[in-house]
C-alpha cells in the first residue's frame, strides 16, 4: 500500500503539473487523495495527505470520500451510485454511460 | 516555526533528545514520492515533523517536535517507565521491518539516554553490523554482553560481527560464551558449527546437526546443514537436506542454489561411481534409450525428453534403484538412472553439441557403438 501511496503523489510532481491538462491534473489528483484518505483512516497517520493538503486538493479529497461513506456499504447499487456522486462533483457526468450485464 | 506537542504529563526527567538533519532522513519508506520530498522542502520538513510526531504518540509520554529550516530537533519524556520500554518495543519492531534510517537517530539517543539499558545496546549493535558498521557494532555489543552476560543471543550477535570484522577467534570466544549461557540456543549452536567446519567439521556437524533439529522449519538451517555434509561428503544426507531446503521454500533464492548444489551433486556421485571404470547399468539403459527412441517419431521423442526434464526439477534420487517412476509418454517404470539415460540419449540425440548436465558420456558412446555393432552383425 505504501508504495501505492507513493506512485499516486509521484502525480502530483511539477513536471507532470507542466505538461498534463489541467482538468485532468486537477481530478486525477483529486481521486488519488479520495485513496490517500482512505489509508490515513485506517492506519492513523496523516503523512501522505500533505502533498494533497499542501497543493490544495484534501479539501475536494474530503467531500468525495464523504460520498463514499454516505452510501451504506450493503447497498448493491454502492459502486454506481458513488460514481455516479463523484462525477458530479468532477464534472464528468457526460462522459459515461452505464450498461449493465445480465447476471 | 512550528511546534507539535503530544498529549501527557510534564515528565520529571531529562528528556531523550535528539536532531535529525532533514537530508539524513531516510524517505525511502515514507508514502510520499521521493522526488516530490527531494524538490519541496517545507514538505520535507513537514514531512519528518510528522513522522515524529506520529511516533512518539503511538508510545506515549510528552514529545516536542521542533522542525527548523535544515533539521528537526526531538525532545521526547517518558511519563512512567512503560513509556520507556514501550519506545524501545516499537523502535525494535520498526528496525525489524529494515527502517534503520529512520530509527538509527533514536536508537542513538537512546543508547546517550539510557547507557544501562541492554535492550538498547543490543538491537543498536545488530543493526550496526547489518548495516557493515563492524567497529562500532562490535563496541556496542560489548557493552551488551557486559549489561547481560546471560543472553545468548547478544554473545552470538557478537561473534557474527566478529567474524564479519574477520576477527574468527574472537568470534568463537563468543560462539562459546553464547553456548555456556543457552546450551541449546539453536542460534548459538549453528555459529559455533559454522565457525567449527573448516577446522573441526565432524565437531561442527554435532552442533549443526543439533541446531537444524531444534529448528526444523528453518530453511537456512537446511542449508548450513547441507553445507557441512558436503564438506564431510556425506552426499546421501547433503541430498536429503538440499531437499528439504527446496521443499521448505520452493520458489526462494535459496531453493535455487540447493536446486544446482543438488544437481552438481548427482553428477560427483556418478563420477566417482565411474573412477573405475564404465559403469554397466547406465551403458544399458543408454542403449534401450537409443532403442527406444529409434523406434518413436519425432513429436513423441521431445514429448519423452519434456516430460522427464520436468521430472527432474524435483530432483532425481540416483541412489536409489527401484522402478518407481512412470511417464505418460512413455509405458513402463523406470528408476532415476534409466531416466536420466533417456534424458541424456534424448537430449543428445537433438544436438550433440548440447550438454545435458549428466556426465554419461562414456557410457553413451560405449552405447552407440555397440548399438552400431548390433546392426552391424544383423546385416
Amino acid at each position: 500500500m505504501t508504495s501505492q501511496l507513493r506512485e499516486a503523489s509521484a502525480a502530483l510532481s511539477p513536471k507532470i503539473k507542466a505538461v498534463a491538462p489541467k482538468a485532468i491534473f486537477d481530478r486525477n489528483a483529486i481521486l488519488n487523495s479520495v485513496l490517500t484518505l482512505w489509508w490515513a483512516q485506517t492506519e492513523g497517520s496523516k503523512i501522505a495527505l500533505l502533498p494533497y493538503k499542501a497543493l490544495g486538493y484534501l479539501k475536494n479529497g474530503e467531500e468525495l470520500f464523504s460520498d463514499y461513506r454516505s452510501i451504506p456499504i450493503d447497498s448493491s447499487d454502492r459502486f454506481t451510485k458513488v460514481v455516479d456522486m463523484w462525477a458530479d462533483r468532477l464534472e464528468l457526468k457526460g462522459c459515461y454511460n452505464w450498461r449493465y450485464r445480465k447476471a | 516555526m512550528e511546534l507539535v506537542e503530544n498529549t501527557g504529563s510534564v515528565p520529571p526527567v531529562e528528556p531523550l533528545q535528539f536532531t535529525i538533519r532533514l537530508e539524513d532522513f531516510d524517505v525511502s519508506l515514507l508514502p510520499i514520492d521521493k522526488s516530490l520530498l527531494a524538490g519541496d522542502r517545507d514538505l520535507l520538513r513537514e514531512s519528518i515533523a510528522t513522522f515524529f510526531s506520529e511516533y512518539f504518540a503511538k508510545v506515549g509520554g510528552v514529545a516536542n517536535i521542533l522542525p527548523s529550516a535544515d533539521v528537526v530537533s526531538i525532545a521526547w519524556s517518558p511519563s512512567s517507565l512503560q513509556d520507556k520500554d514501550a519506545l524501545i518495543e516499537y523502535t525494535v519492531s520498526l528496525l525489524n521491518s529494515g527502517a534503520y534510517g529512520q530509527v538509527e537517530p533514536i536508537l542513538k539517543a537512546l543508547a546517550e539516554r539510557y547507557p544501562d539499558d541492554f535492550a538498547v545496546h543490543y538491537n543498536m549493535g545488530m543493526m550496526q553490523s547489518n548495516q557493515g558498521h563492524l567497529d562500532e557494532a562490535i563496541s556496542t555489543l560489548q557493552k551488551a554482553v557486559e549489561l547481560s552476560p546471560n543472553k545468548a543471543d547478544a554473545w552470538v550477535a557478537l561473534g557474527v560481527a566478529q567474524d564479519r570484522k574477520g576477527n574468527k577467534a574472537e568470534a568463537k570466544e563468543a560462539f562459546a560464551a553464547a553456548l555456556k549461557a543457552e546450551p541449546h540456543n539453536p542460534h548459538a549452536l549453528m555459529s559455533m558449527g559454522g565457525a567449527l567446519l573448516p577446522t573441526d567439521p565432524q565437531q561442527a556437524l554435532v552442533l549443526i546437526k543439533a541446531a537444524t533439529s531444534l529448528q526444523p522449519e528453518s530453511q537456512l538451517f537446511a542449508y548450513n546443514y547441507a553445507q557441512c555434509c558436503i564438506a564431510l561428503k556425506m552426499a546421501s544426507e547433503a541430498d536429503a537436506a538440499l531437499g528439504r531446503v527446496m521443499e521448505l521454500a520452493p520458489f526462494s533464492n535459496l531453493a535455487a542454489k540447493a536446486e544446482d548444489q543438488r544437481r552438481h551433486l548427482a553428477n560427483l556421485v556418478m563420477q566417482s561411481r565411474a573412477a573405475s571404470g564404465l559403469r554397466p547399468e547406465v551403458v544399458t539403459f543408454c542403449m534401450e534409450a537409443i532403442h527406444a527412441y529409434t523406434r518413436m517419431d519425432d513429436k513423441n521423442r521431445k514429448a519423452v525428453i519434456y516430460e522427464v526434464s520436468l521430472l527432474g526439477k524435483g530432483g532425481f534420487d540416483i541412489n536409489a534403484s527401484e522402478k518407481k517412476y512412470s511417464l505418460k509418454s512413455m509405458p513402463g517404470k523406470f528408476s532415476s538412472v534409466q531416466l536420466l539415460a533417456y534424458l541424456f540419449v534424448g537430449i543428445k540425440g537433438m544436438n550433440p553439441a548440447l550438454d545435458p548436465g549428466i556426465d554419461f558420456q562414456q557410457e553413451y558412446e560405449e552405447a552407440k557403438r555397440r548399438v552400431q555393432d548390433q546392426k552391424n552383425q544383423q546385416h
